[in-house]
């Protein structure tokens, strides 16, 4: 037996060996990439019967329903009320002001007409009318909101989003506590509101607000109620799926 | 069942929706405004102008503004472009309009009148029983009051003229807007316009609230702001006029009340040899 041949041959074992190394490792590493992606997202009937995720995906249709809420509500109430001797708003006009609700719908695109009273310095109580401009907070709130709810999907179905549990709960507060403060996005788009302000040179900065009393109108507290319900059955939920094992790979 | 239920959740926000519509909006039509009352028809009981006028540039600020109360004694100097007049029960008047500051009203005592007619810039008056010694005055009164809200009045007509139409309509406008709105008794009309010319922007804004009462819907309030801003080499110049209207309208004129101590009186075409008293000791006498 020559050396050549035995040369060859353990060339060849050693490039096989080679071979099935880099394959078993590719099986594994392909393996181990599979296992991951199957766990990222997992549906099955068993997994929609645990309780958890029922709340989970609940949450997420109140907090579409909330959405859609803070959208057809009247979420802004503009009254009037003296809050002080120092007030020089005519008492009598502004217990004559019926209350006047701006609906969600106006207090986020705009483009419908309110009214408040400009008080000038010199004495007219004026009822102006203006159109309502387009609320980019507001908006951006429920935009949030949303995008919380698709999150949530998310979370409830991949154990590796299951650490961010708290944050979609803690979205849902947040959109809640924003749409609560839509009076103060409303006056800050619309631009008035501002505490008095009388400068005579600058005629946009000319009236009085002393008594101008913009509060939440009950869709706004409607809203943020749903908001929170959603934050609990979501927070609940994540409670139970942590009890009651987690277990998304599918075996349950 | 069950989908009815459904139906009813889907439906309720929309029907909710309404409960936020208010009552403002563009004046698209005539329809659109409301009947207001002639000045005849109404109790008119003071109307009070003030005017501002000023301007400002880089920086520097100045304005000449009138303020003037109803029945205060200001400063000449401060009522030049102010005037106001109220009218009580008994036709009682006071009219303040920079040369003439007026009070005029009358007392009974017993079966027998009298009238007393005091200047109130000079703090001095007189006490007669003519009661035609305060016609002209009164006369001056209603006259102020009558041309104040006819003053509104064609302000109001003035604003029809703009329904129906846009910027485009009227030369060099770049904007303009009418809107209007009711809140409970009360409705305000707004009239936005901006005009362009080379370096100079004219906003001129027109706010006019009207009140109902008893015999309908009257002016009570209104303010006019023009803001004209010239761009010149150093910078922008922003001129600005303001005019401003109070009117109150009562469904019955109040009494009218004022404490004499602040004023020197006299007996009008007499003398203390002509007083006598009612114990009938004169004056001179005593």
């Amino acid at each position: 037996m020559s050396i050549s041949p035995l040369i060859c041959l353990i060339l060849n074992v050693i490039l096989l060996i080679s071979f099935m190394e880099q394959m078993l490792t590719a099986a594994v590493n392909d393996a181990v990439a599979g296992e991951e992606k199957e766990k990222f997202l997992v549906f099955s009937k068993e997994t929609l019967k645990r309780p958890g995720v029922i709340l989970r995906l609940s949450s997420i249709v109140v907090c579409l329903l909330a959405i859609i809420l803070s959208a057809a509500l009247p979420m802004v109430a503009i009254e009037y009320a003296s809050y002080s001797s120092s007030t020089t708003f005519s008492a009598d006009r502004a217990a004559r002001f019926p209350q006047e609700l701006i609906s969600g719908w106006n207090a986020l695109f705009g483009g419908d007409y309110f009214s408040y009273y400009l008080k000038s310095k010199y004495g007219p109580e004026l009822l102006y009318t203006t159109k309502a401009q387009f609320n980019g907070i507001s908006l951006g709130i429920l935009i949030f909101a949303f995008v919380m709810a698709i999150f949530a999907f998310f979370v409830t179905f991949s154990k590796r989003l299951e650490k961010y549990s708290k944050v979609v709960t803690l979205g849902y507060f947040i959109g809640g506590l924003g749409m609560l403060c839509s009076p103060i996005w409303f006056m800050v788009s619309n631009s008035f509101g501002n505490s008095s302000a009388v400068s005579t040179a600058d005629l946009t900065h000319y009236f009085l607000y002393d008594s101008l009393y913009v509060h939440d109108a009950y869709g706004a507290i409607v809203s943020c109620l749903v908001f929170v319900l959603a934050a609990i059955l979501f927070a609940v939920g994540t409670s139970r799926e942590m009890a009651g094992g987690d277990d998304r790979g599918g075996e349950n | 069942m069950k989908k009815s239920g459904l139906f009813v959740l889907l439906l309720a926000p929309l029907v909710l929706i309404s409960c936020g519509v208010n009552t403002a909006k563009s004046v698209s039509s005539l329809t659109d405004f409301l009947s207001a009352s002639d000045v005849a028809s109404l109790k008119i009981a003071a109307t009070s102008v003030k005017t501002a006028t000023g301007s400002s540039s880089a920086g520097q600020t100045s304005s000449s503004t009138s303020q003037a109360a109803v029945s205060s004694t200001s400063s000449s100097s401060e009522t030049t472009s102010s005037h106001s007049a109220n009218l009580y029960a008994n036709e009682d008047f006071v009219i303040t309009n920079g040369t003439d500051n007026y009070i005029g009203f009358s007392k009974a005592y017993g079966s027998i009148n009298q009238y007393f007619l005091i200047n109130a810039s000079k703090k001095t008056g007189f006490v007669t029983n003519d009661a035609t010694t305060l016609d002209e005055k009164r006369a001056a009164t209603k006259a102020l009051l009558s041309k104040d809200y006819s003053d509104l009045a064609a302000v109001y007509d003035l604003m029809k003229t703009y329904v129906g139409k846009s910027a485009k309509d009227f030369e060099n406008m770049t904007s303009l807007s009418l809107t209007m709105s009711v809140n409970g008794d009360v409705a305000g009309y707004t009239l936005l316009t901006t005009t362009k010319e080379n370096e100079k922007s004219i906003e001129t804004r027109y706010y006019l609230t009207l009140d109902r009462f008893d015999s309908g819907w009257a002016f009570t309030n209104y303010s006019k702001r023009v803001t004209t801003t010239s761009k010149t080499s150093k910078g922008a110049t922003v001129d600005y006029a303001v005019a401003e209207y109070t009117v109150s309208v009562v469904s019955a004129y109040s009494s009218f009340s004022l404490s004499l101590s602040a004023y020197s009186l006299y007996l009008k075409d007499a003398g203390a040899k002509d007083v006598t008293f009612t114990d009938g000791i004169p004056l001179t006498a005593k």
